[in-house]
This record gives C-alpha cells, structure tokens and sequence, in this order.
C-alpha cells in the first residue's frame, strides 16, 4: 500500500469552545479509610450540590485512575445517580489526570456531549507507582532511580546544584503550607532538605513527592452551556500532548530534558496563542525536584541549562497548591487536582494562595521518565 | 529492539532472538539507597539497545567502555543486568 503523509495535525480549525466551570479537591492523604469509590464521590458531591446544573444533564464520566476495578466509572455513576452516555476510566500512570481532561475535551469539542464530569481519584497502593512491563530498567524500577539519572545529568552538563534541587523542595513545601488539602502542611528549610537522607545520589527524601491517596474533580461544559450559568468561565485554550514511548530506555537520547513535554508545551502556545512570558500561574509536575527544573526549561521560561537559576524568581507563580512535593501524589488524582488548582486560581477562588492578577494558566503534566507529557493552557 | 516483541515496531516483521553486542558505553550513573535495589547503577548503550543495570568497578566515569557480565531472571521474576568497566576485564 503507498503511504501519503497526512501532514501536521489541523487541531485549531472550527472545533466548539470548552469551558470548566466548578472544581474540588479533597485532603490528600496517607490512608484516608475509605474505598477508591467512597473517595471518587467525594469531591463529584460537592461539584453536584454546588452547581447550577441536574446531575441528569451531565452526559459524560471520565474516571483517571490506576486502580484495578472493573467499570469503576460506571460503578461510580450509579453512586451518584447519574446516567452519562459516555463513561469510561483513563490510564497513563501520573499522566492519566490531564488525559482524561483532554479526553473530555474531546467529547465535548466534538459535539459528542454537552457536560463533562472528570474525576481523578487513587488509592496509596495503586499499581500506578511501580511499573512492570519495562524490563530496560533492570533492578532498578523505581521512578527515583530514573529521575535521580535525569538529575545527575543535568548537573553534570550545566552546572546545576543540590541547593537549587533542594529550594524546589522549600519553595513548593512553603506553598503546602496554605492549602489546607495538602499532605503536608509544614515549611520545611533548606538545611532540612539537605540533611533528609540519600534515597538515590543526588536525589533526598526531601526532594521526592510521595505516594498517597486523594480525589479531585471538575466539571466541563460546552461553551453556550456555559455562558448561560457562569459569568466568567475558565475555558480550556490550548492542548498539547505527546507520546514517545513506554520504556526508560527510549528516553535517554537527552538526559538533561523531557522531549514529550517540550512537544506538548509548544503545541499547547500554539492553539491556545500565547507565549511562555504571558503566563501567569503553573502547575507544574515535580514528582522530583529535578521535575520541577526540568520543566523550566521544556515549558520555555528559562534558556536550556537555566532552570536551576529559575527557582526563586517571581515573575511566575509555579504550583502555588505545594506542587506533588508538598501535596502528596496520588497517581491518577495528580492531573485532575493540578486542573482544578488552575481554576480555582483563574476564578478567584484559591483562598489564602490565590495568586494576584493572573489570567492565563498551564498545567504540566507527564508519566513515566516523561515517555508521555500533557500540557494544557487554560484562560478567564 | 529490547524490550522484546513478537515483531519490529518499524516493518512488522517477525523478529527473532540474535545475540547482541555486549560491550558497550556508560552514559549516566549514580548510586541507589532504596530498600532492595541498592548500589551503583547507570544507563549503557550497547550498539543502539540502553538499558540501565549495576555497574561494579572502581574509577567510574560516564563514556567509558563497559561490559555486561552477566543478566538474567531472579526467583521473583525480576530481571538484572550487570556490568564492570572494560578495562577491569580480568584475561
């Protein structure tokens, strides 16, 4: 069969406006008590009571999680009585929140549905957090081992140090402190960053984000359904999102970069038309320190090889929630908090961390070593 | 390729198993103090396949020829790599 190139890909054309208009996270934390079920209803209650929509006009559900129940979101629905035309639960590991933002996107762009409900919801021993098929990472599966390489690199090649890896920790643990949903509500200072243990070298206990439970959700509208119950809705502008693989090995070509984010994040300007200088606040995917750096640079704020200068500026706020460092990450919950985290901070709404004067925001989100990135532009 | 399939991902040809280089480069490494999965460890090339697995030797540097000295499958169904420095190869 002769192949034709089908060219890049025509996302910006005549596709219907998407707008989010109610989010909620709950406290994340280490064993919360309740079934991965108990806790994805949680935050969808509140959406429900507070919303100015019947739950009988939602027609979709969109699980993100990495649980291993069967038709969990449909098992979730009939909970909440809903009865959706589409319901579905997303995977990609640490990226499947934004995943199933986008897939709600979709559903809704495309005429498909009117109202979209995404719910991001784990469990602390989800088997998202150790992977099994990718036998290139030997005896070495845990994803501190991968990221410690990504560090080690970046230090080597551009001089970055174990102070700045470290102030990511301080900073995000900081901003912890004022979001009352965070895992952990202490400041924590550099001395204490650098004197937690060696889990893998350059990389401390301090500089990696840990595993717990918790649950988010937002609600997802087409844009004249929007309008007739919102003033000013948060609207989903620009989406990017890339791919390149499923084992570590393939994303070693550059050691000192997320590729997949980079793509993602360039796509994401480019539908949503703005710049990397006009954004104001970020969620940014600091699993590991190194994370945060990394992001810097693929999301265009600072030069390659700068991110570690790019710590303590003020020009950006990045994960004014606390970040997964000072939040906790429950695996499929991650996305869809740093989603509804972006809303809450466009809308007014983010309490005693409400960021001034901001009116565009981005959430950056990956899995895996960054074998795949999402990055999601969001605007007043 | 590696990880392992029934066919390229490139042609969808059947693939079979052929043995590959063994000798090969050290790109990254560092050392890991995590419960059950210590030591130093790295990232090698062999001819185009990277893996990461244990690196034992002294004077390590990253570009410096390593080779495999052995791999394989533990009783729990863990798979392992490891490797030294070319130089240590003992005749």
């Amino acid at each position: 069969m002769q192949k034709v190139q089908l060219g890049q890909c025509s996302q910006h054309s005549d596709v219907r406006k998407v707008a989010i208009i109610s989010s909620q996270s709950n406290k994340f934390t280490k064993d919360s008590n309740l079934s991965i079920f108990e806790l994805a209803c949680q935050p969808c209650i509140d959406i429900l009571k507070d919303s100015a929509i019947y739950k009988e006009d939602i027609d979709g559900v969109i699980l993100s999680s990495c649980c291993i129940d069967q038709y969990s979101s449909s098992i979730i629905c009939e909970y909440l009585g809903i009865k959706p035309k589409i319901s579905y639960r997303v995977d990609n590991l640490c990226n499947s929140g934004t995943n199933a933002v986008v897939s709600a996107f979709c559903s809704i762009s495309s005429g498909l549905c009117d109202s979209v409900l995404v719910i991001g919801a784990e469990k602390a021993d989800s088997p998202g957090n150790r992977l099994t098929w990718d036998i290139t990472r030997g005896a070495f599966t845990f994803p501190v081992q991968w990221a410690a390489l990504f560090a080690k690199a970046h230090m080597r090649r551009y001089g970055t140090t174990e102070e700045q890896l470290a102030m990511v920790s301080v900073k995000n643990h900081i901003n912890a402190e004022k979001n009352p949903n965070a895992l952990f509500n202490k400041a924590v200072t550099l001395e204490d960053v650098m004197h937690s243990r060696s889990i893998v070298a350059p990389l401390k206990l301090l500089d990696c984000s840990v595993s717990c439970e918790g649950s988010s959700a937002i609600l997802l509208l087409a844009e004249d359904k929007a309008k007739q119950l919102i003033e000013t809705p948060v609207w989903i502008k620009g989406i990017g999102q890339q791919t390149n693989s499923a084992s570590f090995s393939k994303m070693t070509e550059d050691l000192c970069g997320i590729g997949t984010a980079k793509i993602a994040a360039r796509e994401a300007y480019d539908m949503a038309e703005v710049t990397p200088s006009q954004v104001d606040v970020v969620e940014l995917h600091d699993a590991f320190t190194i994370l945060e750096i990394l992001g810097y640079e693929d999301l265009g704020f600072v030069p390659k090889g700068k991110g570690g200068t790019f710590v303590n500026q003020q020009e950006i706020a990045i994960n004014p929630r606390g970040g997964l460092l000072g939040c906790g990450h429950p695996v499929g919950a991650t996305g869809v908090a740093q989603t509804a985290e972006i809303v809450a901070q466009l809308s007014g709404r983010a309490g005693k961390r409400q960021v001034h004067r901001c009116d565009i925001g981005l959430v950056h989100n990956l899995a895996a070593a960054g074998t795949s990135s999402t990055v999601i532009v969001l605007s007043v | 390729m590696w990880p392992p399939s029934y066919f390229c991902s490139n042609c969808f040809a059947k693939t079979e198993l052929k043995k590959f280089e063994t000798v090969g480069t050290l790109l990254e490494f560092t050392t890991s103090h995590v419960n059950n999965s210590r030591g130093t460890f790295g990232v090698v090339d062999l001819a185009g396949i990277r893996i990461v697995g244990a690196i034992s030797g002294e004077l390590l540097r990253e570009g410096i020829e390593v080779r495999m000295t052995s791999c394989g499958i533990t009783q729990d169904g863990s798979v392992y790599y490891d490797f030294e420095p070319s130089s240590d190869r003992r005749e």
